[in-house]
């Protein structure tokens, strides 16, 4: 159990590990994890009645992860959560987001950047009315890599009022990459809301030669164009302190892999 | 003094020939003025010398100063003192207008440019042009109207001072406010640095405010005539069809030179080329 306010975690995986948090009734704060290590990671969050929380979980493993993470939302609780899946090594990742809770909600936002590979089967799981869902997630996937992203948003018989939506959006920057999103929506009752949106696509040519044409390098111009491409997942993130780390993360993986000439 | 030499230049896409033989010649504070029906190979012109990856040199060269442009990448010829203010900005979300000027400027330069500097030269900038204040924070072109894309191109060339500036349809999409704006600054501009000017547009209205001190009228890829800031009046009076009157009756004329006889002539060195 925590109190309100800011927290710090780091999670250190050695072989199985466990992981189990509490976050009380009424509480509210921002809950920041740095997960490091290889192996296997079960991850355990419960966010109880109307606790409001702003959480980020950056993955600096550059090992083989697997993580395996269950997130149960009660009655009224509010929970921003960012992703910042920015480091090299192999991950696989399962995130439940089970809303058990009526008016219960959620807003998901990921940035990643995939050096070798990353699955990740992200689920929005509404057991209740007037639960509200949304998943928003930004990628890059470099060279010689291999990315998947399952998305899913389901609603079940008899959780009227509720909505879930999705966006992906992934950059692909290898000809010999792979990048495959799955955007799923099952939804079983009449009375909700519900959208997906994915794309994947390549660097646009023509913006290069624009930026170029103005005297950027080419590098430069990528370099910009990549940290506009994840910056925007930052953006609306009212937390601060959550906002300038996120923002440093995304800006130090991307400036690592193309450097200033 | 700046020089743009381009000589008998060739420019394809896609195995389409779109420039067949080009000369021209622009020097610092001249100001050329480049008109003809759509479709004829004035954007081509401005893109090829600006280096856009899809145009295809297959003949001819370009000359900046002496240096052989067609050798330069995009950001090097942009860093030489070439600038072009294009017909369609792209809109790149997620780049802020402030981060892409402060590159641009950085790229000139061996040391960062301070950022009160650039802030203060950027809004007061933004004030000439009488563009919305929050201009640096937005994202490149992103949700524009097309009279704010344009200013932002001529915000550009403040910002990045190039030694010759092209113009591709700067006065489209800007009302006869924005217009009258962006001409005083841009005058106001070339008049101080003595900047070069290639100016392509369909009216007259832009060549009121900027007067060309050269007139060139691009058919079929090539320039069939230039002349002093009177032909624009004429052009805008009686369109493109004299001018292909009056090519129709040279060709007349030449027709009945047959191959033979060319190659007499030539071989006899009374060669009309």
């Amino acid at each position: 159990m925590i109190d309100s306010g800011l927290h710090i975690e780091r999670i250190s995986v050695t072989n199985n590990h466990e992981f189990k948090q509490v976050f009380p009734k009424n509480t509210n704060g921002s809950y920041i994890v740095y997960i490091e290590g290889s192996g296997k990671l079960d991850v355990e969050l419960i966010f109880e009645e109307n606790a409001k929380w702003h959480v980020l979980w950056i993955n600096e493993s550059d090992q083989n992860l697997i993580i395996r993470e269950k997130i149960y939302l009660n009655r009224d609780v509010m929970l921003n959560i960012n992703y910042a899946e920015l480091s090299s090594g192999n991950h696989k990742k399962q995130t439940l987001i089970e809303m058990i809770g009526n008016g219960s909600y959620v807003h998901v936002k990921g940035a990643a950047m995939v050096f070798n590979e990353l699955y990740w089967d992200l689920q929005a799981i509404h057991h209740a009315r007037h639960t509200y869902a949304q998943l928003d997630n930004h990628a890059i996937v470099l060279k010689d890599t291999k990315f998947e992203i399952e998305v899913t948003g389901q609603i079940d018989k008899g959780y009227s009022q509720s909505e879930t939506h999705q966006s992906t959006k992934v950059m692909n920057l290898g000809h010999k990459s792979d990048a495959i999103v799955f955007p799923k929506l099952l939804i079983d009752e009449n009375d909700v809301a519900a959208s997906h949106a994915a794309s994947v696509g390549r660097p646009n040519e023509e913006h290069i030669y624009y930026l170029t044409s103005r005297g950027i390098h080419k590098d430069d111009a990528m370099r910009l164009m990549l940290k506009g491409y994840l910056l925007p997942i930052t953006e609306d993130i009212k937390d601060e302190t959550i906002k300038e780390r996120l923002i440093t993360e995304i800006e130090t993986k991307v400036d690592s892999q193309w450097k200033t000439k | 003094m700046a020089k743009l030499e381009i000589i008998d230049l060739h420019v394809s896409i896609e195995d389409k020939n779109i420039l067949k033989g080009v000369n021209l010649e622009i020097n610092e504070n001249e100001i050329h003025a480049i008109m003809g029906p759509n479709g004829n190979g004035k954007s081509t012109l401005l893109s090829t010398i600006m280096g856009h990856p899809r145009y295809e040199v297959t003949q001819g060269s370009i000359l900046f100063d002496g240096e052989n442009v067609l050798e330069m990448e995009p950001d090097e010829r942009s860093k030489a003192g070439i600038f072009l203010g294009m017909q369609y900005p792209q809109e790149v979300s997620g780049v802020t207008n402030a981060d892409f000027l402060k590159a641009a400027i950085n790229a000139r330069r061996d040391t960062p440019v301070g950022l009160f500097e650039f802030v203060k030269e950027m809004e007061s900038n933004i004030e000439k042009l009488r563009m919305k204040p929050d201009l640096a924070h937005r994202y490149l072109n992103d949700g524009f109207s097309g009279g704010e894309k344009k200013r932002n191109e001529i915000l550009q060339l403040l910002m990045l001072k190039p030694k010759i500036a092209m113009l591709d349809e700067i006065d489209s999409g800007l009302d006869i406010d924005a217009l009258s704006i962006v001409a005083e600054v841009l005058k106001e501009e070339q008049k101080q640095r003595k900047m070069g000017l290639m100016i392509v547009s369909h009216y007259e209205r832009f060549f009121e405010f900027i007067v060309p001190t050269h007139t060139h009228i691009m058919m079929d890829g090539k320039i069939v005539l230039s002349g002093d800031e009177s032909l624009v009046t004429k052009i805008d009076q009686e369109g493109y069809d004299w001018i292909d009157a009056k090519r129709a009756d040279e060709m007349v004329e030449k027709r009945p030179i047959s191959v033979a006889s060319k190659v007499l002539r030539e071989a006899l060195g009374d060669s009309d080329d």
